[in-house]
């Protein structure tokens, strides 16, 4: 679960020299909110995104149709792009949480991937999103529950050996602090080839822990 | 299917001499350089029957430059060197005359040379190529050792020890020709013989000089003909310079060769009489390089 | 990378037209090519010679030369579109984002230089690493590609290693900028069948860990079945059909596709699956194109829509993109040969008739000629390249045998010996009673009129000086076997015995296509009515559809003509159909001999079990065991000891000791019964006992 695992590799990239307006047409045909500037040998040079597009009207000097459209069609990506100091970026090797954390402290939705200044891939909230979805295992069928634990040791391995006994397969996991109540920890299991109330059975037979959601997800 | 329409009928001889000539018209330079042989060769053509006037008659005063009368003007001897001069090419191009008598074979000194050296090095070349081993070895050291002597000391020998004559010229173009021939005929026949139709005529059992010569031979005609045309410039060269020697080709008949022989120790009275039979070897030199060049262009373009 | 993330196509072509300008005019070699491939997928383009593949290629990375231009169309490369791109652009996508591997990777090496400078140049140059940061990495890049001693080849030159190794650098160079397509052209055709097996394991391999885009162009449908992921399908210039690979091969919608797949040598678990059919008439060259359906002339189920309209690609409901009018309607399941390309009746042949020749302990060894000063003074020990080593066979009349190996394995020296191109060091031969190990010029005539033989490459296999008609009648003159009043009728009977008609008489060869120019090649041999034809790969330079046919043929006049054949082939696919008996050659040792049907099922050599799992079947649903060999062949010079495949042999470690017999004796022949003969340490039993390589699925 490495930023090198989620990452999409090989995105789409510009030169400094492409204008801007090229850049926001790639964006719309494909799709895309965030785009590399790089040069030679695919080095990092700045980062273009939705916002940086945004040109504030001071810089417009005047509101002529004309003068619009040529300082417009002037103005090239370096010129918009995010960069140095502003650019924040990540290594491959850095951990999904870590990303997450810089994304979250930065403000910004997208982080470049470097490798000595190459970019080899870019992670973004989506990306992050996506991730989070499957880690939950999300997008498969079988049951969903949440169990609140008190926060010592043991609790985990409690969960899993019940459900294991019964020949289910647990796929996804996940815990956190329960909200405003750091005694308790949330647990949050998908299980498969067992039905909603067999698990609840199951779960509720364990001592010390509490079922506080289970569902069925087709 | 539009594909199949290939041909309608076998071509007549005659269009299959016509598709091999016009190639020569497919290239510009091939053009100009016939254009130029060409010329030269009806100048031969009619000095046979007709020149300005005779061209031994020193009936003229010495030493003119170019007039009404003599287009080019006269030698020191007061010959009208445009009548030498056209005779002279004959000669080279059109007639050999046999030691002793008044007959000429048809076909200059310089054609019979060159078929000379074209067969004797093909033969030689194309028996080093193929057969490899022990002939490639003999031929081509005697062949190297000829070719390390410079060409005059090689035709001062035969003619030394053969005497003056055109039989002789015709010789010792032969002999300094050879080498280069063979040269290229092996490397030629190098490369041929690996081809998979060579080990077919093998698997047949075919004989070596069947394959030699009718399965290598025919494609390697090609380049050996363009050489050929080279080489004939070659020879011109090597008359002119045997004449300029003094043991070209005999007098009283003029050759270029001894043209400029004769004239170059009157050079600071007749600058002319230098000059005209010396731009006469340039230009049909260039024009047999010329049409050789071009040909080889058209021709190698298929050749696989 | 989670699959609800879609990101936008990494090479996206829309009705891309390629036109060449030449004197009057200008061809369009290329019409109408569209697909798509995504991040880690791989994308095979099939197609025979001429259909432009590789002009689709050179169209999307700008190499089509001065007179080649995309006329029409739109080349999308992440987005951005490629046609027009010039100058410091191009290089940059060229250099940083793109990259291409060639069929030979002597064209992408430069001979003159080490592969570790030419390796770090590309990271030097567009990346502007120092230069011992680039070697590291190149060396770690060489060890992603499983080359072995990568530290060492990084100083050698690229004349110092095989084909496959060179081939794996070109790949490793190919992937070091971290590209975001790679282009493949034809990368393993000029490997080995172990050696490519190898090599595509690695670009599948290679695939997963770099999510590169991969655009494979072959014409050999197997190895597409191996690699990709998606296929389209090209004919003269047009794509026809495009599709997941499991859609295509199981249910190939377009009549080229499914003529194309039944002509497919395969090796299915019986042998009627191995029957060819060939695809009738030719390609039509480029500036000659037929009006509507590019297809119609060859079609089995033309109409007259077909003629005069030319048919849209579109999208068919279960997702395969098709070029014809009438797709849904057909189903190949239904097709039935018709006469002209039915393949003849495969008969059984008896193998314990009469043989007409008998090889007994044949070796033939060259000498090798040392550099020393010592070797040119005769002072040194002799060596040899030992190219066969002791082959004993017999062929009885009328059958086929096909000998069947890799390169160096001394199949071809061994039919240049038993021709008398080469002369035989040692033990016996004998054909039709007479001894045959002297030089064809020591053999008499009529001997020599007996054997014959059909050459592989079809475009030196004619003197370009001479036409047809000459050529097929000079082994008639030469022999006297026809008076010279019949000859012209005899030559055209053969011609058309070969399905040439009477018009190709007077061809030269420069007028004929490869196919034309072999079966020409094969009249020739016949014209002396040999009793046996030694054929030295004749097919493996043709197209699929022109092999299919030439095979059919030589089956046809194996019947007509009553003769003998031995067939050469470096493909056990190929000989398997047609063959009586099939002998498996390794380093000049027969491996393994018999009955055609006997090889392709246990009890296998291990030599040719593993020459069975490699070769890349045309079908994505077979299951086909995983075997690879270690290492190169060795060197025939210096051979291994003791069994000669010793070095490689994946079955060794179930002898015991670590098979350290194979290492000291030499093997015994084990009788598998019916002829069938495996030379091999390991007992019958065990040799019985392997599961065979290929199983369809659910068997």
């Amino acid at each position: 679960m490495l930023v090198k695992d989620c990452m999409t590799r090989h995105p789409i990239m510009i030169s400094p020299e492409t204008p801007a307006v090229k850049a926001q047409n790639l964006m719309i045909e494909n799709k895309v909110r965030h785009l590399p500037v790089v040069g030679d040998g695919k080095r990092i040079v700045g980062l273009i995104t939705r916002d940086t597009l945004m040109v504030p009207p001071s810089d417009l000097g005047s509101l002529n149709v004309w003068e619009i459209s040529r300082i417009l069609s002037d103005i090239k990506a370096k010129d918009v792009m995010v960069k140095d100091k502003a650019l924040i970026t990540i290594d491959p090797n850095a951990t999904l949480e870590s990303a997450a954390e810089l994304m979250i402290e930065k403000k910004v939705g997208c982080l470049p991937v470097l490798e000595d200044q190459v970019v080899v891939g870019i992670i973004t909230e989506v990306d992050m999103l996506a991730k989070l979805s499957e880690l939950l295992g999300g997008g498969a069928e079988g049951v969903r529950a949440t169990i609140r634990v008190p926060n010592i040791v043991g609790e985990y391995a409690k969960i899993f050996s019940a459900v294991s006994a019964h020949d289910w397969g647990i796929y996804a996991s996940g815990g956190a602090v329960t909200p405003k109540d750091p005694d308790h920890w949330d647990i949050v299991i998908k299980v498969r080839r067992a039905s909603k109330d067999e698990l609840l059975k199951v779960l509720q037979d364990i001592e010390g822990q509490e079922v506080i959601d289970i569902r069925t997800i087709p | 299917m539009a594909v199949q329409s290939m041909t309608k009928s076998p071509p007549t001889r005659l269009q299959k001499i016509w598709n091999s000539v016009s190639i020569i018209f497919d290239s510009r330079v091939a053009t100009v350089g016939m254009g130029i042989v060409l010329f030269w060769l009806l100048v031969a053509f009619v000095s046979l029957f007709w020149t300005p006037f005779d061209p031994n008659a020193t009936s003229f005063t010495q030493n003119l430059g170019p007039n009404a009368t003599n287009l080019l003007g006269t030698d020191h001897l007061g010959r009208d060197i445009l009548s030498r001069l056209m005779q002279g090419t004959q000669v080279i191009l059109l007639k050999t005359r046999l030691p002793g008598t008044d007959i000429s074979l048809p076909g200059g000194v310089a054609i019979w040379g060159v078929f000379g050296s074209l067969t004797f090095g093909s033969v030689l070349g194309l028996n080093a190529g193929y057969r490899g081993g022990w002939y490639d070895q003999i031929i081509m050291q005697v062949l190297d050792a000829l070719i390390a002597f410079p060409r005059i000391v090689l035709y001062l020998v035969v003619i030394a020890a053969l005497g003056q004559g055109d039989l002789v010229v015709i010789l010792a173009i032969t002999i300094t020709g050879a080498p280069g021939v063979a040269r290229l005929a092996r490397s030629l026949a190098l490369d041929i013989k690996t081809r998979d139709y060579i080990r077919a005529a093998e698997t047949r059992g075919e004989n070596v000089w069947y394959i030699m010569f009718n399965e290598i031979l025919p494609n390697a005609r090609g380049p050996l003909l363009v050489d050929g045309m080279l080489r004939v410039g070659y020879a011109i060269f090597a008359i002119g310079t045997l004449g300029f020697l003094g043991i070209g080709l005999p007098p009283p008949d003029p050759d270029w060769g001894n043209m400029v022989n004769e004239a170059r120790r009157n050079i600071f009275a007749n600058q002319l009489a230098v000059i005209w039979p010396a731009v006469s070897i340039a230009s049909l030199v260039i024009g047999l390089n010329l049409f050789a060049d071009g040909l080889r262009e058209e021709l190698t373009r298929y050749q696989k | 990378m989670s699959d609800l993330v879609k990101a936008p196509p990494v090479l996206k072509l829309e009705d891309v037209a390629v036109a060449y300008k030449v004197r009057g005019g200008e061809i369009e070699a290329v019409q109408n090519v569209s697909f798509e491939i995504n991040r880690g997928e791989t994308h095979g383009i099939v197609g025979e010679s001429g259909c432009g593949k590789s002009t689709v290629a050179w169209a999307i990375v700008n190499f089509l030369g001065a007179n080649g231009y995309v006329k029409r169309g739109s080349i999308k490369f992440q987005g951005q579109e490629l046609v027009g791109v010039t100058g410091e652009e191009l290089r940059r996508l060229r250099g940083d984002q793109i990259a291409m591997v060639y069929q030979d990777p002597m064209q992408a090496l430069n001979p003159s230089m080490r592969l570790g400078d030419q390796m770090s140049e590309v990271l030097t140059v567009h990346r502007g690493m120092d230069q011992d940061e680039a070697e590291e990495r190149c060396i770690e890049m060489l060890e992603r590609v499983y080359m072995p001693d990568a530290a060492n080849v990084m100083k050698r030159y690229p004349h110092q290693i095989s084909g496959g190794q060179q081939q794996r650098v070109v790949i490793a160079t190919a992937l070091l900028n971290n590209p975001a397509l790679l282009i493949m052209d034809e990368p393993t055709t000029a490997l080995d069948v172990t050696v490519e097996a190898a090599v595509l394991d690695l670009i599948a391999e290679l695939r997963r860990d770099f999510d590169t885009a991969i655009m494979y162009i072959t014409h050999n449908l197997g190895v597409v079945a191996r690699v990709s992921t998606r296929v389209g399908v090209m004919y003269a210039g047009e794509m026809v059909e495009r599709g997941t690979v499991e859609q295509i091969y199981a249910r190939p919608q377009h009549p080229y596709t499914q003529g194309l797949l039944r002509c497919v040598p395969k090796l299915g678990s019986d042998k009627a699956s191995s029957l060819l059919y060939p695809i009738r008439g030719r390609v039509p060259p480029p500036n000659n194109r037929p009006h509507g359906c590019i297809y119609a002339p060859r079609c089995d189920y033309v109409e007259d829509r077909c003629r005069n309209e030319p048919p849209k690609l579109r999208k068919l409901p279960n997702g395969i993109w098709v070029r014809c009018h009438f797709a849904e309607e057909i189903n190949p399941d239904e097709w039935q040969p018709s006469e002209d390309i039915a393949p003849p009746e495969v008969g059984v042949a008896d193998l314990t008739s009469e043989p007409i020749l008998v090889v007994d302990d044949l070796k033939k060894y060259y000498e090798v000629q040392g550099t020393e000063l010592k070797d040119v003074l005769g002072l040194s020990e002799k060596r040899y390249v030992k190219a066969v080593e002791n082959a004993s066979f017999k062929i009885p009349r009328g059958t086929t045998l096909g000998v069947v190996g890799e390169s160096g394995c001394g199949k071809s020296t061994l039919i240049k010996t038993l021709i008398g191109l080469e002369e035989t060091t040692d033990g016996d031969a004998k054909f039709l009673g007479f001894d045959i190990t002297d030089r064809i010029t020591e053999r008499e005539k009529s001997l020599i009129q007996e054997l014959q033989m059909v050459f592989q490459n079809p475009d030196s296999t004619m003197n370009p000086s001479y036409t047809v008609g000459q050529q097929i009648s000079r082994p008639m003159r030469l022999f006297g076997t026809v008076p010279k009043d019949k000859l012209r009728e005899e030559v055209i009977r053969l011609l058309n015995s070969m399905r040439l008609g009477e018009n190709y008489y007077d061809r030269l060869p420069r007028q004929l296509s490869g196919g034309e120019k072999q079966r020409v090649g094969i009249a020739r041999a016949l014209a002396s009515h040999p009793d046996l034809v030694l054929c030295d790969e004749p097919v493996s330079a043709l197209d699929v559809s022109v092999q299919a046919a030439i095979l059919n043929l030589l089956l046809e006049i194996q019947q007509e003509f009553d003769t003998t054949l031995v067939f050469i082939a470096h493909d056990l696919s190929v000989v398997r159909f047609f063959s009586d008996q099939v002998a498996v050659m390794y380093l000049g040792q027969v491996m393994e001999i018999g009955p055609a049907e006997a090889i392709y099922t246990p009890p296998y050599h291990p030599y040719s079990e593993a020459l069975l799992s490699a070769v890349p079947i045309p079908d994505p649903t077979a299951k086909q065991k995983h075997i690879r060999l270690e290492g190169n062949v060795p060197s025939a010079i210096d051979p291994p000891s003791g069994c000669r495949f010793h070095t490689r042999c994946p079955r060794r470690s179930l002898l015991p000791d670590d098979g350290q017999i194979c290492v000291t004796d030499t093997p015994p022949w084990r009788e598998a019964g019916d002829g069938h003969r495996i030379y091999c340490h390991l007992p019958l039993e065990t040799l019985r006992s392997f599961d065979p390589v290929i199983s369809q699925e659910g068997s």
